[in-house]
Order: C-alpha cells, then structure tokens, then sequence
C-alpha cells in the first residue's frame, strides 16, 4: 500500500469512533460534580428531560467528534522536510516539526483504540518531554509506513550524526523487557496507597458537599446520613460497618485506579535505553536513560513482600524544572527478579550494600516529640475550654493516636538505616512501607553536613547529599563516621570525572 | 586518565574538610547588615506603634507585655544576624569549594568543582557603595545545591569567579 503522505491525510474513518469517545470522556469529567449534583436532585427531572440531555449530549459530541475529524490532517512536506499536523475545530493549530529533529516515533494503542483496532502515532522530539504532536488513529500499516518516512527521511538527513534513534523495523520485533500483568497490577492496588485513597475520598466527599451548600442543599446529605438511624443503636456496630465500608471502597479504588493508570505496563529496551508505556485511557510514554538516572528507590511493605512485588520509582536528572514528574519513572508491581533485572541495566551489576551506620536514640526521641509532645500540647489546652465536648471521650481518642503514632516512630526508627559502600550508598526508611533509596556516589553533586550545637559534645549529626533528581538525608548518626565518608565520597567525585548525566 | 590508579586507600588518609581554616567574611560586610536590621526593625516598631496607640482598648500591662515582646523579638533578630555573621566562612580547596554557616546548627556545604554548573556575581546597593560583592555559585542539585558567599571584596569576588570558570573550562 503505498501512501503519499506528501498530501495531507485524514485519520482512518473508523477514527471518527475513537474521538467520540475520547470527547465523551473529556466532557464526563469537566462535568461529573454536576451531574453528581443533578443527579441528586434526583425526582425533580422528569424522564423526558434527561432523554433530551443524554440526546442533545449525544449530538453535540458527535459533531464535535466528527470536526475534529475533519479538522485534522497530517502530512510531510517534501520541499523542506517538515512534519505538519493541522488540528482543532475552533482555535486550529498548525504544528511543524522538522524531521531532523524527530527522536523518536512512537506507535500506541490503549483499550478504545485496541477494540477499534486502531494505533496511536506519538511524535517526539529532543526539546521537551511532552509529546509534540499525536494523531489518534491511523491503521496499523499506516501507522508503520509513517513512522518509517519520519525516521528514514532523518536517517538521510543526518547519517554522520550520532543522535540516537530507533529503527524503523524495530518496532517490528521489540524485545519486551518487561510486562506487568493485571494480576501484579491487582497485587499492588490491594496492598498499597490506603492513606492517598482515604483522602481522596474524603476530599470527594468534601467537594460534594461544598457543592450542595452552594446550592442550598446540604441538609440532603445530613439527612441521608441521620436516616441510617442503625448507626445510632450502636456505636460499635456502626464504627465496624463504617470502617468495612471504607475498606472495601479504599480497596475497589485503588485497584481501579492502579489498574486504570498503569494498564498494560510495558518496558522495551532498545540500544540500552528503555521505552515504557502505559495506561488505560490516556497511554504515556516515557523513555528511561541509564545515565540520567540519578537515584532509584524501591518500596515494599509486609503485605508485598509475602505477595512478592515491589513498587520501583527511578528519578532522572530533572530537565524541565515545571514538570519534576516527568523525569520520574515508576514501576508499579515488579517482583525482585524483575527488580534486580532493571538494577541490572541501569547500575551494570548488583548494587553491593556498604557499611551499616545507625542513628542515634535521640532521633526517635526527636520524632516524638515533634509527632506528639507538640501536637498534645496544642490540643490539650483546647479541650480543657471547650465545655461542650466529652473530655473522657476526647482522651481516648488521644490515647489511641498517642499509641499508634509512638508504634509508628518506633518502627520508623528501628528501620532507619544508612549503608555506605565503594560505589553505592543505600539508605532505609519507613515504618510499614519500607523504602530503599540507592545512590551512586558519582551522581552526588554538593554535600551537606549538619550539627546542632548541643550536638557537637555527643558527636552525632546529619548529612544531606544533593542530587540532579532531589536530595537524600540522613540525620543523627555518629559525626565522626560521616565526616570520614564525606572525605571518601569527595575523594571520589573529585577524583575521577565521571559522567553524572 | 591512563596514569590514574585507584587503590584501596585508607579513608583516614584522605583530605579532611573539617580541618580546613575558613576565611570570614568581610568586617564590612557588617554595615550593610546594620542596614537590614535597621529596616527590620522599624518594621516592628511601626506595627508595635500602631498595635498599641489605641490606649482605650488595652490596659497598661498588655501594652507593657508588647512592648516586651517587641523588645526580645527585637534583640533576637540583632544577635541573631550578628552571630550568624561570625559563624559563616568559606574555603576554596585543590578540587572543592567549602562554605559554613548556621547559628543554631553548624551547616558546612561543600562543592566540587567539577560539578558546578556555572557562577554567578552579585552586587547590592549598599554592597557597592562599599565595594563589596555575592559569588553565588550552582549546581545540578535541584533542592539547596547552591552555595551564596556573601561579603567579599569586589576583586576578591571577581577572582574568585574567574577561578571557578577556569575550573569549569578545565572539565570540559
């Protein structure tokens, strides 16, 4: 089938389909706390109104899909070897990019696209992490026959350059790194993030009800709530059920939104880098270069390690100061096999552990302190003036955060760990998710060590090593020691020029 | 690089950055630190003025404890620059740059060379008039990777800039 893509081009017609749906989904969410709200309202719509509404959202969304179909057109231009998108219905957008400085061509298919049998084509040049321009639905052939002009058009362009760029064929024949399954995805969702979920629905919550006040209605939901008049009976009862509810709730959420984000994870190396895409709905694209790589941190918590994953987070070199995320790649659920696989490709061997350096008791006193004696010292007066509350109540709640929060510091402090080694420093964090930071001495880029005053005659203090990706502390160890490896660590930056990016 | 060896060394042998004698700052640099004390402080004095010029809604003592209050807050900030003055000092090593500072924590900062990423100059107004300058100097470090050297000699400043570009022309 040979294509000129010298001419514009439309997207394949079964594409109109995809950016229905696409739409569709963009306009749900710019709209869901307001159908939320009138969906509440509940009885007041009469049927024939909400048919008319789901028509005429029909309609407009078809429309709108069918202009951005028409609307957008791709083609080459011979005459000076630029790649031109024309896209958008009321403010269009023409966007040129030169085929030199293509880097790379990406061609995607997440769920929509899949069961349209559709691909994705993602242009990507050096200059930014974003994407420069995508189409978002070409056949497959089309898709390929594309990438090969972008590439091919580069390759005669620039053959004495050394740019890195993948060939075309390549693509044919991958060689898959790495591949998460829906089974580590749903070993991931159910073991961690409870707390983030926990506020998320708390802040939904809150915005529910902050949108029901607005429009005077708030006592709906407060009275929804005082209906459930069993909570009443008993308070321990309710206190069971509504900690079982906002489990299984916190559960279903994450293994949603872990599987939503993270669907189809896939790492593919290509001439030492790894290209990783993912996602469910929106499939991203991130491409992770050994030597950029500034520090890697993996977490595991007791549920995780007996279901043997791993969640894995490397930071780069952060290029684009606005968007610190990008330079940030995570691995979802991987098992130590595939860890140490990845650890592999990126260090060249196995990471050793070093030395063991502790800190001293006076950090878990620290931590104390600043988690309970402040904290307590601040809320107790209050309780006092408030006549209104229950004291007695009030003081259990407290012991029960007292209790945990000293449980919680003890086992942070007990697994607070900094181990320096030739070429490695790793240090250990956590109380029930247990994370391991590893840093490579080369990729330090200042150092700062740190003594309290009243520290100098104990001999403890703290030092923090910069990185390009963020910095990494350990505080309240023997001075002494960490004056000896800051002297070993500038030894050996100072030494050799190695290449920290 | 052909010639560089790399054998086990003992770490007690190696340089020691704590044991390098730091220079101060310059003693003028305290003039325009009075400077921005003096600012700060009629700051205060301004909004303890307009705190406590209602006589009929304070009693005696209250305007007696802000007036206290201002005075330690006051103080604090005065000794507190002082001191903070005293304690900073800098270094400039074979192969690193060494800067101290912190009045309640001893913070000593140290750069390599070869991973500073460029330097830059600056002068106050009050600096100028003096002849004093800043050499702010950066790195990759995204989160406090930097070091600001403040009260130096303008040509002491410049020298130092020069030296450090040098160092970095070196490494490339």
């Amino acid at each position: 089938m040979a294509v000129n893509f010298h001419e514009p081009q439309r997207q394949s017609k079964i594409g109109v389909l995809v950016l229905f749906l696409d739409t569709l989904y963009k306009i749900l969410r710019g709209f869901a706390p307001l159908l939320l709200v009138v969906f509440i309202n509940g009885g007041k719509i009469s049927m024939f109104l909400l048919f008319m509404g789901l028509v005429g959202t029909f309609l407009i969304v078809s429309c709108v899909a069918y202009l951005r179909y028409t609307n957008f057109t791709f083609h080459i231009d011979p005459n000076t070897d630029e790649f031109i998108v024309y896209d958008g219905i009321l403010s269009k957008t023409k966007t040129v990019v030169q085929l030199q400085k293509i880097q790379q061509v990406n061609i995607t298919q997440n769920l929509i696209q899949r069961i349209i049998r559709v691909y994705g084509v993602q242009v990507d040049t050096a200059g930014s992490d974003k994407h420069e321009s995508e189409i978002k639905a070409i056949s497959h052939e089309l898709a390929l026959e594309l990438k090969a002009k972008l590439l091919d058009a580069h390759k005669v362009a620039t053959v004495s350059s050394t740019t890195e760029v993948d060939e075309p064929n390549s693509e044919i024949k991958p060689s898959t790194f790495l591949k998460i399954n829906l089974i580590s995805l749903f070993k991931v969702g159910i073991t961690s993030n409870y707390i983030k979920s926990v506020g998320l629905i708390l802040t939904f919550f809150f915005s529910v009800w902050g949108k029901l006040h607005e429009i005077g209605k708030e006592e709906w939901l407060e009275d929804k709530i005082s209906e459930q008049d069993w909570m009443v009976n008993s308070i321990a009862y309710s206190i069971l059920f509504g900690f079982l509810v906002l489990f299984t709730v916190v559960f279903l959420m994450n293994v949603v939104r872990t599987v939503i984000r993270y669907f189809n994870y896939t790492m593919t190396e290509q001439k030492g880098s790894l290209l990783i895409s993912f996602g469910l709905i929106n499939t991203k694209n991130t491409i992770l270069r050994p030597s950029r790589v500034q520090f890697v941190t993996f977490s595991q918590n007791y549920f995780q390690k007996k279901l043997d994953v791993l969640e894995l987070k490397i930071k780069q070199a952060v290029t684009d100061e606005k968007n610190h995320h990008k330079d940030r790649i995570e691995v979802p659920g991987c098992n130590q096999h595939e860890k140490k696989a990845i650890l592999k490709l990126i260090y060249g061997k196995q990471p050793e552990q070093g030395m063991l350096l502790k800190s001293n008791w006076r950090r878990l006193v620290f931590a104390l302190f600043l988690t309970i004696v402040i904290p307590l010292c601040i809320l107790i007066p209050i309780v006092n003036n408030s006549p209104e509350l229950q004291v007695s109540e009030v003081y259990g709640v407290i012991m029960g955060y007292v209790l945990l929060m000293a449980t919680y510091q003890f086992f942070a402090y007990k697994t607070y760990r900094f181990f320096v080694g030739e070429n490695y420093i790793m240090r250990q964090t956590g109380a029930w998710d247990i994370a391991h930071d590893i840093l490579e001495t080369d990729k330090i880029q200042a150092i700062t060590t740190s003594q309290l005053f009243w520290h100098k005659s104990l001999n403890i203090g703290s030092v923090t090593l910069h990185t390009a990706a963020g910095n990494i502390s350990f505080y309240l160890a023997n001075f002494e020691t960490l004056k000896h490896y800051v002297n070993g660590w500038l030894y050996q930056v100072e030494s050799h020029d190695h290449n920290w990016m | 690089m052909e010639n560089f060896t790399n054998n086990e060394l003992n770490i007690v042998d190696l340089p020691q950055f704590e044991s390098v004698t730091l220079q101060r700052l310059q003693t003028k640099y305290r003039r325009v630190l009075a400077v921005n004390i003096g600012v700060v402080l009629l700051i205060e004095l301004i909004i303890l003025l307009i705190l406590t010029l209602k006589p009929e809604e304070l009693s005696t003592k209250d305007v007696l404890f802000f007036w206290l209050g201002g005075g330690i807050i006051g103080f604090c900030v005065v000794w507190l620059t002082l001191l903070g003055f005293r304690k900073k000092g800098y270094a400039f090593r074979e192969h690193d740059l060494i800067f101290q500072y912190g009045v309640i924590a001893t913070n000593t900062k140290i750069i390599p060379y070869n991973r500073v990423q460029h330097v830059a100059l600056h002068e106050g107004l009050i600096s100028r008039y003096l002849g004093l300058a800043q050499v702010e100097i950066y790195t990759a470090g995204v989160q406090g990777g930097d070091i600001k050297i403040p009260g130096l000699l303008k040509d002491d400043a410049e020298r130092i800039k020069q030296l450090l570009m040098g160092k970095i022309q070196k490494e490339l």
